[in-house]
């Protein structure tokens, strides 16, 4: 069950040394190409994926559920074939598709540049200067792939055990070398890396399965397996879709028990137009960083007529290549925003990359049809809500974000909070450290004021009479409070600190 | 009135012409669709045509050495891609050899009427 995956800069030299280092070793020789192949075989619009790479196009919500169902196949098929016995993998960044497995060695394989570029020109029939382009630009696409999965960067170092440099060292003398570094003992299974292997397998036939059936397939979900038991968390707006799930997981192999429960941690950010690039944004990553919470976005779009409607964005049928030779129906595209500037795929885009995309929607009507909506809709942990009826004067726009604001807050039961709010209220900055120490000294001075003169507090408090009692009684109930608020400012401040709060 | 342009579809799949054929004739455009390379190639060698859709694998000829024989023999012929098996390095290679755009599928026939609609205003310029 040991696991090699070589990142290869030239796909020839990476196929040779996979075949050289799985023949020294025993194991079975895995390729992407042929993984790419069943994937795509199976449904999985690969070339999609790899075509929005290609183009610089921006990651809809149906690419981002593609793309989960391609880094599930991968990950499902070296697991099941590292189970029956060892694997060399070469491609891309395949290690980054087992995640928590330790033992895995990471091997990147570099080429010349000038070499590969004289290759290409040879293999293509291509000029120099084309061979040239062409190279660079395929190096690009795979920073960019690795970008897109993963949020990594390719070339970092520290994501690989070795480099191999083809340039100086032959297949055959870096399969020698590989074959011995695989050897040590930090690069075999153990007990525990076997489970987390079983783990990995049983989550990713979870998730092939719900992407493959029909009814389960748009659901966004996240599938986690410990020792077998599997619990799938959805998102609120798929609650009508979830029921299902448990039938379309029944009877997979290895699953001791099913958890199926909507997530709790869901922001919703409402904005009439998104930028990823604002303060505010950054703040809302951090916060859902912190909570482990997806972020659905909401785009509010200011109908002062007040008519409304909403749009879920759509989900194309994927279609199965054997039906219809992949040619889909034309079918009316829904409308764009992206000429409108609402910003909804970069910002979808910048979540993905940070993993906490959640679902896109569109809802158009005035605040009170919104408050509505969204009252009756399932539960969020947390609602923000941004720039919203920009066609309005600066006046009546501040003052209905407010009554939308103080509806919501009303009718969800929920935190519902400006983005101006953001910060103070769940992150950590200056004015917190400011209020911290603040509260940190009076809660200081506060403690040693009781205790300097305690002797005298004792008397004061177990005086005789009727009348000093009933002071006493007053006086303690009105200072409880304010020791109340001193403490508890600084406990809230510094488990806010700890992230604790 | 704009010429009418004549568009060749090569895909060994033979859904893909039948679905693809009456889609791109909406526009008026003539659509010959062809599951055979070598025969798409001896059709191309009696008439060429502006605009070529070509699957990648196909039995036999390729649609990487259909690209390279259609600009060989019509330079002005623009000559689109359509795969399920697309990686980047396939897309690169053809786009480096000369082809005028990549599609893949599954796509919709309204996607490919874009890129010919491109293609076109290109022909025409």
């Amino acid at each position: 069950m040991q696991i090699i995956c070589i990142s290869r800069e030239s796909v020839r030299y990476g196929r040779q040394l996979a075949e050289k280092l799985a023949q020294k070793l025993g194991y079975a020789c895995v390729s992407r190409e042929e993984l790419t192949d069943l994937a795509t075989a199976q449904g999985i619009p690969v070339g999609k994926i790899e075509t929005a790479i290609l183009k610089r196009q921006n990651i809809s919500e149906q690419l981002a559920l593609d793309m989960d169902r391609f880094k599930a196949f991968i990950s499902a098929s070296l697991c099941g074939r590292a189970i029956s016995g060892g694997i060399v993998y070469h491609g891309r960044t395949g290690h980054l598709v087992l995640p928590g497995l330790t033992h895995v060695l990471r091997v990147r394989a570099i080429a010349d540049f000038e070499e590969r570029v004289t290759m290409n020109m040879r293999r293509m029939n291509l000029a120099w200067e084309k061979a040239r382009a062409y190279t660079e630009d395929v190096d690009e696409d795979r920073r960019r792939w690795a970008r897109f999965m993963y949020n990594v960067n390719w070339d970092n170092p520290a994501l690989y055990d070795i480099t191999i440099n083809s340039a100086h060292l032959s297949v055959e003398n870096s399969a020698t070398l590989l074959t011995q570094m695989a050897q040590l003992p930090e690069f075999q299974p153990t007990p525990a890396s076997r489970r987390v292997v079983k783990d990995l397998l049983l989550g990713t036939r979870c998730r092939l399965a719900l992407g493959k059936d029909e009814r389960t397939r748009d659901i966004k979900v996240t599938v986690s397996v410990k020792d077998g038991d599997v619990s799938v968390v959805y998102l609120p707006r798929h609650a009508r879709q979830a029921p299902v799930i448990p039938s379309v997981l029944e009877g997979l192999e290895g699953m001791r028990s099913l958890v199926c429960t909507v997530a709790t941690t869901n922001i919703l950010y409402i904005q009439e137009r998104f930028d990823p690039q604002t303060e505010s944004f950054g703040h809302l990553v951090e916060v859902a960083e912190k909570w482990n919470a997806a972020v659905e976005l909401l785009r509010l779009v200011d109908d002062p007529e007040g008519s409304e409607r909403e749009d879920a964005e759509p989900l194309p049928a994927t279609g199965a290549p054997a039906e219809t030779g992949g040619i889909l129906e034309d079918s009316p595209d829904m409308p764009d925003c992206e000429d409108q500037g609402c910003g909804v795929p970069e910002t979808l885009q910048r979540l993905i990359q940070v993993g906490r995309a959640g679902a896109v929607r569109t809802l158009v009507g005035d605040g009170l049809a919104v408050a509505g909506k969204l009252a009756r809709a399932e539960q969020y942990s947390l609602v923000v809500v941004g720039d919203v009826f920009l066609s309005r004067g600066a006046a009546v726009r501040k003052r209905l974000k407010r009554d939308l604001v103080s509806l919501l807050n009303e009718q969800m039961r929920i935190p519902v909070i400006g983005t101006e709010d953001l910060k103070e209220q769940y992150l950590f900055g200056a004015k917190q450290w400011i209020s911290m120490v603040f509260y940190a000294a009076a809660t200081v001075l506060l403690y040693a004021g009781v205790f300097y003169f305690q002797e005298g507090i004792l008397e004061f408090l177990a005086a005789p009479g009727t009348t000093r009692r009933i002071l006493s009684a007053v006086v303690v109930g009105a200072f409880a409070p304010f020791a109340a608020i001193v403490i508890g400012g600084f406990a809230h401040n510094a488990l806010k600190l700890v992230k604790l709060e | 009135m704009e010429k009418k342009l004549r568009i060749m579809v090569i895909d060994d799949e033979n859904i893909v012409g039948k679905r693809l054929k009456p889609a791109l004739e909406k526009d008026g455009d003539t659509v010959e669709t062809f599951e055979e390379p070598n025969k798409a190639l001896e059709r191309f060698g009696e008439a060429p045509f502006d605009i070529v859709v070509t699957d990648i694998r196909m039995d036999g000829i390729d649609g990487l050495e259909v690209l390279e024989q259609v600009l060989a023999r019509s330079a002005k012929t623009k000559v689109i891609i359509i795969t399920g098996y697309a990686t980047v390095e396939v897309a690169r290679e053809a786009l480096a050899k000369g082809a005028f755009d990549f599609i893949a599928k599954p796509f919709k026939p309204g996607d490919l009427r874009a890129v010919i609609e491109k293609a076109a205003r290109e022909i025409r310029a």
